[in-house]
């Protein structure tokens, strides 16, 4: 998602200085420190993985836990998507 | 070849929240020694929606693990056939649709006729409309 924040100067500057001891913008972007931040400080959980059985010949795969509810309208939808 | 899966067939089988998962799975696993497929219109829609996250969420595979999980699927003792049309749509057919969605399912339809096996799907019309190229999952 793209956004913009309004950020005081002093959190700006911080950004800004840890970016350069990282190595600088591509190696530490701006957006990356602010994620890594937001995802310490406040817990979010990591996107689930969907479990997946590759046994030749009978492949089940169980959907991640935000995984909508399978319905055919969904599924008919999401082919003409 | 006898059994042709449509698109809901085959990707309810492979997954477990889909709610004709059982059914697809147990159903599948009894046919398959007689002789199975997927056109490849359906191998690439299984793809697709394996890949998109309004269906699979933040868990959405990406396309070689989508494409691992497809060919998988058609490994093992029994293998499954992923065919070509042998021929163009044929208008005799493809007239009798009664909307757009209708023409992929009758050209899936027309696919298992020309390679001499039945269609094999959920789908009430489908079976209604063409009870001799069509079998029921069950």
């Amino acid at each position: 998602m793209k956004t913009t924040l309004d950020l005081p100067a002093d959190v700006a500057q911080v950004l800004r200085l840890e970016s350069a001891r990282r190595g600088g913008r591509k190696a530490a972007s701006l957006t990356s420190l602010v994620s890594a931040a937001v995802r310490k400080t406040y817990g979010m959980p990591a996107a689930k993985k969907p479990r997946i059985d590759l046994t030749p010949g009978r492949v089940v795969i169980r959907t991640a836990a935000d995984a909508p509810k399978l319905t055919p309208a969904l599924i008919t939808a999401a082919l003409y998507d | 070849m006898q059994t042709l899966l449509d698109n809901d067939v085959f990707f309810s089988a492979l997954v477990r929240s889909h709610p004709s998962h059982v059914r697809s799975r147990r159903w599948l696993d009894k046919v398959k020694p007689a002789g199975w497929g997927i056109a490849a219109e359906t191998y690439l829609a299984t793809v697709r929606l394996l890949m998109n996250p309004k269906v699979m969420g933040s868990g959405a595979l990406s396309a070689p693990v989508a494409l691992a999980a497809v060919e998988t699927e058609l490994s093992g003792s029994h293998p499954g056939l992923v065919v070509v049309a042998p021929k163009r749509p044929a208008r005799s057919l493809l007239e009798r649709a009664t909307g757009h969605r209708q023409i992929m399912d009758t050209w899936l339809v027309q696919i298992a006729r020309d390679t001499g096996g039945k269609l094999a799907t959920h789908d009430t019309g489908l079976l209604s409309q063409w009870p001799e190229q069509t079998i029921r999952v069950d």
